[in-house]
């Protein structure tokens, strides 16, 4: 209860609510593939922050090794980056 | 997907476009300079994979945080630190933090305390959380999970254009 009264001493702009850190929690777990199909209320504020550092560490490690993957490709392959381009904007949706 | 799709302006595009075109022309950039260099001996390939590997990584964040400009923090920060060239600090100490979680997580597993687990899981990985996002350590709490959901997406999005790529590549 303190903490929230010494919270509140700061201006009423930078008050932070409950209500917009659940919100915000909510909004993160969707995006995990992992907890996205849990319902909220069952998962711990705690599990999603975890799982969001571990969700982000995974994708640092697919830019390293497709980085690593791309470079070696560029090395070695002589395609038209014309062809390229349209192949890959014909796959956007 | 629409022909009228390419006359809308760039900056109206979806953010996936946007990323994309950013990431060929920066791979463009990166050919070019390949083909345009004369082609070195065997004793220099390693120096030279290991120099044109670091270069894709850094056009990559590169040009995803070029592609949502001055909109978000996180890409604030990374457009900073690749104007101070201190990108390649933030990779390395990034890679480190995760290296050191691999050992001591162990550690932890078996000192943990059941009643206490929670609240400081909570606070390690809301610490965890800073580093990992660009520009993460000045942040409010809520700023940092609008960041971070941001940031995710961004990055995902990413993910599946290089993954694109590669694929395209390969065949």
């Amino acid at each position: 209860m303190s903490s929230r009264r010494s919270r509140s001493r700061h201006s009423a702009a930078s008050r932070i609510t409950d209500d917009q850190i659940i919100d915000l929690v909510s909004k993160l777990q969707q995006l995990l593939p992992e907890l996205r199909n849990r319902c909220p209320d069952k998962v711990s504020a705690a599990r999603v922050l975890q799982e969001t550092c571990n969700y982000i560490r995974s994708l640092h490690r697919e830019v390293d090794d497709l980085s690593e993957r791309l470079s070696e490709l560029l090395a070695n392959s002589d395609t038209s980056q014309a062809a390229l381009i349209r192949s890959l904007l014909s796959q956007q949706s | 997907m629409s022909p009228q799709h390419m006359n809308i302006p760039l900056s109206r595009r979806s953010i996936r476009t946007r990323l994309a075109y950013r990431f060929l022309r920066a791979l463009k950039k990166l050919n070019r300079q390949r083909t345009g260099a004369v082609t070195s001996s065997t004793s220099s390939s390693i120096r030279d994979t290991c120099r044109r590997y670091h270069m894709v990584k850094m056009a990559a964040y590169a040009s995803m945080a070029s592609a949502v400009g001055s909109k978000r923090a996180w890409s604030r920060a990374l457009l900073s630190k690749i104007r101070n060239r201190g990108l390649n600090r933030w990779l390395v100490k990034r890679n480190k933090s995760r290296a050191l979680r691999g050992r001591s997580s162990s550690n932890a597993v078996a000192k943990e305390n059941p009643s206490k687990g929670s609240t400081v899981g909570l606070e390690e990985a809301h610490q965890e959380l800073r580093k990992l996002v660009p520009g993460g350590e000045v942040m409010d709490v809520l700023s940092l999970f609008d960041e971070t959901a941001h940031y995710i997406k961004c990055l995902t999005s990413q993910v599946q254009i290089m993954r694109n790529i590669v694929d395209f590549y390969s065949d």
